[in-house]
């Protein structure tokens, strides 16, 4: 009903950031790049800066150094509502209101695009189920928030993200509160959703095991500073995250994947 | 706007599918469509009850005379005095007052993402009615180009009386919806000690102190409608526009920049709209509790959250409750007449102890 939106990755460029909340400093000269078509996973122990580091790209918290660019264009320069057509956040722990169906969650995500006493047109309404659907979330549609779990409504937060047809997808912690099976399928539906439309991707991780199996690319955190950054298995050294860490780590290898697990023990 | 009725079952939910499958937005016809018909009933019922009976024929052929000018018979002109110069403005002005407290309830209730604000219950109507009365009693009560600065000063009171409720709810950390309302009643209590200490002060005349706090539509006159509708309906209107935005809100302040919108400029411009509108309902009418409470809760449960079709459920519904709170505080004690606030209180404060009862369990 609604061609593939013409969505074409952007590239993200962080250029040694620095942020911080009053006198905390929470990045340090963070310098990271997500390319077109990349999935990039940003790991780090809690208070690392993995959230920070989502609030700069689009601008909640300003950057104190540094500077982002967004296909070459530094953040600043962009509207509030031109950055939600290119950005779009999966964000932590977000609450929906229990009354809304699944659809007018997935609408929401039309909100940039849509001028003040613009009403959703059905062109809208397609785009929002057409992402409910590439996000196994059809079903929900008529469905209201309240009676949903959670790996549903979390489904739904990637299904109005895809609706604001971005070029570029920022996850913070997507699977939190999700059990296990759950979040390795809400993980590998996020990236094949990238991969079909060339977006890029940055996705905030707690778990590493789950970062290891999907990203093409890590940048580990911590206190604020890139300790590591690029292929899994490079940087899931175990006295890399032991030190990062504070903590013994043994990193396995994926009887299947070949790719690393990372175990706390 | 007639629903057929094998589609009624539906026409509540902003989305279904037609017959082709094709996915249309609809309003919520049916329940608005019922809403306007008990608001005509109420006016009808409004316009014919009183102390003085007229019969329906004559307050029919007087209104048709007065709006279009077809004379249809004869009646006393005592009966056209008391049907146009009495009943009909104070039914424009019950009506209009409700219509503005309960969709600047809604909008409230909307921008602060807190089921229990309410003019009334965040004190926005006790600091508009200090701000009013300061001018009522002082050497600047007369007229400006012809504008009372009643109303502006009113606008003033009400967004100091918002401005600290929300800041002190901020300090206190209270993640419920109680924290915005505990500081109204303080900021409340405080505007209402001021003004009866201010009215006492300038009139001897007890009653009327009393009057102007549980709020009235005694003194109805077309002036007065005029000047609520000059301030009320530019303010309802900027507020039914932003009812998507209002929808977005909803969700968390952070969600909805995410989602590209103003999140600060668009909670201004719903405050400053509501305190205005809110203010210009208590400068022609006194403090009139519960109306923004009652009504968008009862609409949330018919309609659902989405303020698209919540505000102009709302809107006609608080016109209608009030008209009907105002027939029964002017009819009830005949020939005396009670505050319509006294009518509004009887209602709203169960609700309200309802809403605290069931507690956070508060759906959107």
């Amino acid at each position: 009903m609604v061609a593939a939106p013409a969505a074409v990755g952007l590239d993200l460029v962080v250029e040694q950031v620095s942020a911080g909340y009053g006198d905390r400093l929470v990045l340090r000269d963070v310098s990271l790049s997500v390319a077109a078509g990349e999935v990039v996973g940003v790991i780090g122990p809690n208070g690392s800066g993995k959230s920070t580091l989502i609030r700069v790209i689009t601008r909640l918290l300003p950057a104190r150094g540094g500077r982002v660019l967004l296909g070459g264009r530094p953040v600043e320069r962009y509207g509030v509502a031109e950055l939600a057509r290119i950005v779009a956040v999966v964000p932590q722990g977000a609450t929906l209101p229990e009354g809304f169906t699944g659809l007018e969650v997935a609408l929401l995500g039309r909100t940039p695009h849509l001028r003040l006493l613009q009403t959703e047109s059905r062109r809208d309404v397609a785009i929002a189920r057409a992402a409910l659907a590439r996000c196994d979330a059809l079903h929900l549609a008529d469905q209201r928030v309240g009676e949903m779990a959670g790996g549903e409504r979390q489904r739904l937060l990637v299904a109005r993200a895809l609706a604001q047809q971005p070029r570029l997808l920022l996850l913070d912690e997507p699977t939190a509160h999700l059990d296990l099976t759950h979040q390795a399928a809400l993980c590998a539906l996020v990236v094949e959703r990238c991969r079909e439309d060339g977006l890029a991707a940055l996705f905030v991780l707690h778990d590493l095991t789950l970062a290891a199996q999907f990203c093409d690319r890590l940048v580990l955190l911590g206190e604020g500073r890139v300790r590591a950054e690029g292929a899994p298995d490079a940087v899931l050294q175990p006295e890399r995250l032991a030190q990062t860490y504070g903590g013994p780590v043994s990193v396995l290898m994926h009887p299947r994947t070949g790719r690393p697990v990372v175990v706390p023990i | 706007m007639t629903a057929a009725p094998e589609e009624a079952p539906g026409v509540a939910r902003a989305l279904s599918f037609s017959h082709t499958g094709a996915v249309v937005l609809r309003p919520a016809v049916l329940p608005l469509a019922v809403a306007v018909l008990l608001l005509c009933a109420a006016t009808a019922l409004a316009l014919l009850a009183g102390p003085v009976r007229v019969p329906p024929g004559a307050v029919g052929s007087i209104l048709l005379a007065r709006l279009t000018g077809i004379h249809l018979g004869t009646w006393p002109a005592e009966a056209d005095q008391i049907v146009w110069q009495i009943r009909a403005p104070r039914v424009l002005l019950a009506g209009m007052v409700g219509a503005t407290l309960a969709t600047t309830g809604a909008a409230y209730q909307g921008v602060f993402r807190n089921p229990l604000a309410e003019p009334y219950l965040i004190g926005v109507a006790a600091g508009a009615g200090l701000g009013a009365t300061i001018v009522l009693v002082s050497p600047l009560s007369g007229a400006w180009h012809g504008l009372s600065l009643v109303t502006p000063a009113a606008f003033l009171g009400a967004m100091a009386a918002v401005l600290v409720a929300v800041a002190v709810s901020r300090a206190t950390r209270l993640t419920s919806g109680a924290g915005l309302v505990l500081a109204g009643v303080a900021v409340a209590a405080m505007g209402n000690a001021l003004t009866s200490f201010l009215l006492t002060m300038h009139n001897t005349r007890l009653a009327s102190v009393f009057a102007w706090l549980m709020g009235g539509f005694t003194a109805s006159t077309w002036s007065r409608a005029g000047l609520l509708a000059l301030y009320a309906l530019p303010c309802l209107f900027i507020l039914v526009m932003h009812a998507r935005l209002l929808n977005v809100l909803l969700l968390d302040d952070e969600q909805a920049r995410y989602l590209g919108v103003h999140v600060e400029r668009v909670r201004l411009i719903v405050l400053v709209a509501a305190s205005l509108a809110a203010a210009a309902a208590v400068s022609v009418s006194g403090l009139i509790g519960f109306v923004g409470l009652i009504v968008p809760h009862i609409a949330r449960r018919i309609v659902g959250p989405d303020h698209r079709r919540l505000l102009p459920l709302v809107l006609v519904g608080g016109a209608t409750l009030l008209i009907l709170a105002d027939l029964v505080a002017r009819t009830a004690v005949a020939p005396s007449e009670m505050p319509v606030g006294i009518v509004t209180a009887f209602l709203g404060g169960p609700f309200f102890l309802y809403l605290l009862w069931r507690g956070r369990r508060v759906t959107w």
